[in-house]
């Protein structure tokens, strides 16, 4: 087992740092998304809540009780008042929809002859469809009492509305199987894949190098063990040293999530990104068997961004674009990506949707063997050319 | 001699692949990518009408669809429940509506058209429940025009105009046009290695020569700066023309802000370089590593990152040169005005500036008898 010591050696000497770094990262990124990803999903319907942010200068009791009624429907964002911070917060969507209600609103309203509530939103955007009609609604019943009732005081016209609003339409859902929410976890396995590539090239490439280095090399020929032996160590420390850090990933997973492991779906994600282990390390054989130590780095860099970026990694594959999910189909990761959004957004265990997974984990491993393949042909044409 | 060693310097910074790849063809090929995957990113932010099938075994309230048809907000198609079934679960309707034992809205999954039309149809039967409930209580009200002034929509709200162009995905080029003259850091740091005589043997070389070392210093970082300004401009010849994305028409100040976002790079390498004392790699590695934390403050990879930043923590966006050239690229595009594209400049000048004395005052006058 001399290669398989010194291959372990070799990694907590150099590569420790790389997998702490790129670990670090990774949580840090996750932890930082999952301040909106890991939510619950209840039963009942849960009324989608657009961010609004209200300046309210009149003080009323009209506009007083609009804002308490758009902060229970809406997510109050506080933003501040000065034209700068609400221009910013508008165009990184910190809020979506501002709106100003002016001084001497209620006293203007109930004259009849009203000044505007002024609002700033993204042009066109449905989340400002949805606060305009919010606003309306409350503003249409207080009309209505004000027009019935000239004579009735604002505080009674404010508690009317209230107990009004409380009416509600039913909705219903069809036939929808309740489970576990995992959009969390959906999207923690798809950037995986970046860490995955990124992370096994500059490991186990960069070491594949080390023991590609001429010299070595040919020290290492000219000792009494077969080729084939030396060969089966070496494959045997990559394997395990990949599925070492895909047993790390999968248990941070489950840690950061609070997901249960024992459900179909979270089994489902773990042997797709098994099959998507074995797929990166073929792929950074592949790269080192050409790369040099000066150029493993881009190298590096640009499979793994490349292939994550139009493999809908970090962007969801739904917003790509046709021409990209057209080439998705020549992209690994594309089929690894597309498999865990099947798993994540199936309902129960339909015939056509496993059919799909399945499908999809054989074009991973098809991918896997076919760079495997080229791998040891070019490493087969370098012996030669020694 | 001053022209000499900037022509060397920056002969020496074409050949060298390495640094082609990352200072010139990296950005060029994340800008490509960037511009695959982002394309359709807000797209899904824009409002379309709600599909919305209403069943026809049953009658619908009166005036519903009316107002539903005035509101602007649907699309209404009429079919059978069962059609309607069928067309929900293959998700070509937002939900449909029957009124059974009173009014309800069959939907698949929560999300915001499912919103609007609960909204609305709350809306409509509150709206009834208070027409009804001052019905009831003063009859009389019938005789006066009353019924006829209810209007479920009306011109409450006036939309003030923000600007037109609110694409926040240019956050992410521009991050990336930051970290391009950023990067002027590393050919900085190596230029420090090359002008300081216990750095390498050919620094030890031109320090005997009989050059001013402040000179040979200008040539090195001129040198450094036309060649990382020349990727800026490619960069943003390859980013505005190809991928056609829209970064304002402002072109002089745009290359203005590259100009003094290389030189304050390239002053930070200096400087990096100057006070550290790390083997060459390890200095290389460190500096184009702290280059991309600062450009992931300023949103190169979650762009909301850069406004969390600027909400948290102000300070930091006054410090990290990335966030001072990403914003001023901002405020180029989204702005009417200057003032904020001129602080961002005067900021970043003024950092160069100071590393740029820093350097000088930990280079100048150190000299060796042996190395």
């Amino acid at each position: 087992m001399q290669v398989f010591k010194l291959f372990y050696k070799i990694v907590p000497r150099k590569f420790l740092a790389v997998f702490v770094i790129y670990t670090i990262i990774f949580v840090g990124l996750m932890s930082f998304f999952s301040r909106s990803g890991f939510t619950q999903i209840e039963d009942a319907f849960e009324i989608s809540k657009v961010r609004v942010s209200i300046i309210n200068q009149d003080d009323s009791q009209l506009a007083d009780g609009l804002e308490s009624y758009l902060n229970q429907i809406a997510n109050p964002v506080e933003i501040g008042d000065d034209e700068d911070s609400i221009k910013d917060a508008l165009f990184f969507r910190e809020t979506e929809f501002i709106v100003t209600i002016p001084k001497g609103f209620q006293e203007s309203f109930e004259s009849g002859d009203y000044q505007n509530i002024r609002t700033m939103s993204v042009p066109d955007s449905t989340s400002a469809q949805y606060a305009k009609t919010i606003i309306e609604s409350y503003l249409n019943t207080a009309r209505l009492y004000m027009s019935a009732y000239p004579d009735m005081p604002v505080e009674e016209v404010n508690q009317r509305i209230t107990r009004d609003i409380s009416v509600e339409a039913e909705v219903s859902f069809l036939e929808r199987a309740t489970s576990e929410d995992i959009g969390g976890l959906n999207m923690y396995f798809n950037f995986l894949s970046y860490i995955m590539i990124a992370m096994l090239i500059s490991m186990v490439g960069r070491i594949m190098l080390i023991f590609n280095n001429r010299e070595i090399k040919m020290r290492n020929y000219c000792a009494p063990m077969s080729i084939k032996r030396y060969n089966y160590q070496l494959i045997l420390s990559n394997l395990l040293i990949a599925f070492v850090i895909w047993g790390v990933f999968v248990s941070v997973a489950f840690i950061m999530s609070g997901n249960s492991i024992s459900q179909p779906k979270s089994l489902l994600f773990i042997l797709n990104s098994f099959v998507l282990t074995v797929l990166c390390l073929s792929i950074s054989f592949f790269v080192s068997s050409f790369a040099t130590k000066n150029s493993i780095d881009p190298l590096g860099n640009v499979f793994s961004l490349g292939l994550s970026f139009l493999g809908g990694s970090f962007v969801p594959q739904a917003l790509l674009s046709d021409q990209l999910k057209t080439m998705g189909t020549f992209n690994p990761i594309f089929w690894y990506v597309r498999v865990n959004d099947i798993i994540g957004g199936m309902n129960g265990a339909t015939q056509s949707s496993m059919d799909a997974i399945v499908y999809g984990m054989l074009v991973q491993l098809a991918f896997a063997v076919a760079f495997l393949a080229v791998a040891l042909v070019i490493i087969k044409q370098k012996r030669y050319a020694l | 001699m001053s022209f000499h060693i900037f022509k060397y310097s920056f002969k020496s910074m074409i050949k060298d692949n390495m640094a082609l790849f990352w200072m010139l063809f990296f950005p060029i090929i994340l800008a490509t990518f960037f511009n695959l995957a982002f394309q359709n990113l807000t797209a899904g932010e824009g409002f379309e009408r709600v599909n919305i099938a209403v069943a026809t075994e049953n009658k619908m309230p009166v005036g519903l669809e009316d107002a539903m048809e005035d509101s602007d907000l649907f699309q209404i198609s009429y079919m059978t429940e069962d059609q309607a079934e069928k067309q929900l679960t293959e998700n070509k309707i937002t939900g449909y509506l029957t009124n059974r034992d009173g009014l309800e809205m069959v939907i698949l999954d929560s999300g915001m058209n499912q919103s609007i039309s609960k909204v609305f149809l709350d809306n409509y039967l509150q709206v009834s429940t208070t027409v009804h409930g001052i019905i009831e209580e003063d009859p009389r009200i019938l005789q006066t025009d009353f019924l006829e002034s209810i209007n479920l929509r009306q011109g409450y709200l006036q939309e003030t105009p923000v600007s037109n162009s609110m694409n926040p995905v240019v956050i992410y080029f521009y991050a990336l046009m930051a970290m391009t003259c950023l990067f002027s850091a590393i050919a900085g740091c190596y230029s420090t290695a090359l002008i300081q005589a216990n750095q390498s043997p050919v620094a030890a070389r031109i320090n005997i020569a009989p050059t001013h070392k402040l000179r040979a210093f200008v040539s090195m970082t001129a040198a450094t700066i036309l060649f990382q300004m020349s990727s800026a401009m490619i960069l943003i010849a390859y980013i505005t023309q190809i991928l056609k994305v829209d970064f304002g028409d402002r072109i002089i100040h745009i290359a203005a802000l590259c100009l003094v976002g290389c030189f304050t790079g390239s002053m930070f390498g200096t400087l990096f370089g100057a006070v550290t004392k790390f083997k060459s790699d390890i200095k290389d590695m460190l500096i184009s590593n702290i280059v991309v934390i600062m450009c992931f403050l300023s949103g190169l990879m979650v762009l909301q990152m850069k406004y969390i930043v600027q909400q948290h923590a102000p300070i930091i966006s006054y410090i990290n040169p990335a966030s001072l050239i990403t914003d001023g690229l901002y405020a180029l595009y989204y702005y009417d005005t200057f003032e904020r594209y001129f602080l961002n400049i005067t900021l970043l000048a003024a950092w160069g500036l100071v590393y740029c004395a820093l350097s000088i005052l930990i280079l100048r006058r150190q000299k060796y008898a042996s190395i």
